[in-house]
């Protein structure tokens, strides 16, 4: 390298040297052009707005805005959407790679910038590539049950998502027409490069497909890998998934333990009753049941999945009480709302809602049994709440309390 | 010291050859702006005191950490197994060393465990350290027989 650079600064000037060789010898290489680029970014377009749009589903079917409520049915969708956001998410992880060795040279560019339209226009990426880096990491430990961030996960990974995609809408509005343009031609030359021979053209196409194919193998291998914690004819291809739906007590996967929860000596007492009562109605009667009592009014059944927010699921024949036959009893008001409660101190999911339409619904049960079989104390013995299309960490378990509202 | 790192006499080409920072670019600045203003005004209102400052240091920290460590050494490597191979295993070696990087990245909580939880069977329940072995095999085979497919072809 002839660097230009003084004896007492030679060998940083070595290393930019070098960087600025490397640089400049990628401009003739198909796998960081435009049009490289362009691919991967309109993928990885794609695969953020899934993910951010079931996440917003997520979070909102957690923390229900007064324009939005749960359906009940699709029972699966919540399964559906929950599965689709982690798994994209993770197919995510080589296609981010990809995109950034493939514009990594532009990251070099010198001058950084041209003019403010320019500057503006980068500054937006360190939002959008360090909030699109902190999405898939902090994504990828939580499935992984691996908290290392010194703030509350949902809340960080929630707000980082806005800010991650405002920043992606700036890049799109900077780089649409340029992706409209490498996109439309088929070949370099028809862009309009002027003078390129064909054997050249055919080359770059066959460099950059191939390298594209391998970026496309990464991402199928990686889901294939995982998916089947959510898919049940994938399960055995599971290698790399953080849960198996077929692993755990019973046969499917624990969130919280009963010795996690303080609840094993409680869960398992002879005093064991139901409660339902009601702080804001005032001709309210509270009831209270024992199990026999609870037996008595009828077992229903019902198949429905147990979806986890972390992206596994499974679905499982439960028996149970409905809760409507239980609000009929206890001569509930036809559209009252309900919050169920467990035996679970302090926890931020001890409780759950249910709007009218979902405590009403034939399906919703407090379950006692799954696959024919007593519930276990760690799936929440006595009784827990199974009901359609409700996020895991809302089918609440180690029922004691049922609210009515 | 010079402004420029580019050995060349002529000033580097500028890579971002888009200059068309139209009403699109304004527009989408615009919306864009505003999304990304709901996002930090709702860190800065549910996250915790003290923890937007954290927040955005683990986001800049993890574009420093792929920026200086992860892609300068993708390069390096990719380029030493370019010098190491002959050239009809280069294209394969590459892509494979390539994925079972991103496979080995994805796996590490995986691998350590960290997640694991006494008393808990079904967290992390599986033998990752094996099941990475034969995902490497099954990649590394399949650049074996790319290769063998293209020295047969020739």
């Amino acid at each position: 390298m002839n660097a230009t650079g003084t004896t007492t600064a030679a060998p940083l000037h070595r290393v930019l040297g070098q960087v600025a060789h490397w640089r400049d010898r990628t401009e003739a290489d198909p796998r960081h052009d435009e049009r490289t680029a362009a691919i991967l970014g309109l993928s990885l377009g794609v695969c953020f707005t899934v993910c951010f749009l079931t996440g917003l589903y997520s979070h909102l079917a957690q923390h229900p805005a007064s324009w939005f409520h749960l359906p009940a049915s699709p029972a699966g969708l919540y399964r559906v959407t929950q599965g689709l956001h982690v798994a994209t998410g993770i197919a995510s992880v080589p296609l981010l790679l990809a995109k950034l060795w493939a514009v990594f040279p532009r990251l070099l560019a010198w001058p950084p910038f041209t003019d403010v339209a320019h500057a503006i226009e980068r500054l937006a990426l360190l939002p959008l590539v360090g909030g699109a880096l902190f999405l898939l990491f902090s994504g990828v430990a939580n499935i992984d049950l691996w908290y290392p961030l010194p703030f509350f996960f949902p809340t960080a990974h929630y707000w980082m998502a806005w800010i991650t995609i405002g920043a992606l809408v700036v890049h799109i509005g900077a780089k649409l027409s340029v992706t409209r343009r490498v996109l439309r031609t088929s070949t370099p030359s028809e862009a309009g490069t002027a003078g390129e021979s064909a054997p050249g053209e055919l080359v770059d196409r066959y460099a950059r497909r191939r390298f594209l194919t391998g970026v496309g193998a990464a991402a199928g291998l990686l889901t294939v890998a995982t998916v089947g914690q959510t898919i049940a004819p994938l399960r055995r291809l599971a290698l790399l998934a953080p849960r198996h739906p077929d692993i755990g007590v019973r046969g499917f996967p624990v969130n919280k333990t009963a010795a996690e929860a303080g609840v094993i000596e409680a869960a398992q007492s002879p005093d064991y009753r139901l409660t339902i009562t009601s702080t804001t109605l005032d001709s309210f009667a509270p009831l209270s049941f024992s199990l026999d009592d609870l037996r008595a009014m009828g077992l229903h059944e019902a198949t429905l999945p147990i979806a986890c927010v972390e992206g596994w699921s499974v679905s499982k024949r439960w028996r149970g009480v409905r809760l409507r036959d239980l609000l009929e009893r206890a001569g509930a008001p036809a559209g009252a709302q309900v919050t169920v409660s467990g035996l679970e101190q302090g926890g931020l999911y001890g409780q759950s809602d249910l709007d009218a339409d979902q405590a009403r619904a034939a399906d919703t049960l407090l379950a006692m049994e799954v696959d024919g079989e007593p519930l276990a104390l760690d799936h929440g013995y006595p009784l827990r709440l199974i009901a359609a299309n409700r996020p895991g960490v809302m089918q609440t378990k180690w029922l004691t309390t049922i609210e009515v509202r | 010291m010079s402004p420029s790192p580019a050995p060349d006499p002529t000033p580097a080409k500028q890579l971002d050859v888009d200059d068309e920072h139209g009403a699109g670019f304004w527009i989408g600045l615009a919306i864009g702006g505003a999304v990304m203003a709901y996002g930090v005004r709702g860190v800065f209102m549910e996250l915790g005191p003290g923890n937007p400052f954290r927040l955005a240091t683990w986001v800049v920290g993890l574009d420093l950490v792929h920026d200086l460590l992860l892609a300068p050494m993708v390069v390096v490597v990719g380029f030493l197994l370019a010098r190491v191979l002959p050239r009809s295993m280069r294209g394969p070696a590459r892509a494979a060393a390539a994925l079972s990087g991103i496979v080995v990245l994805f796996s590490i909580p995986l691998l350590t465990a960290w997640g694991r939880r006494a008393g808990n069977s079904s967290t992390l329940p599986l033998d990752y350290a094996r099941n990475v072995w034969i995902v490497l095999a099954v990649i590394w085979a399949g650049a074996a027989v790319t290769v063998a497919v293209r020295m047969v072809r020739r």
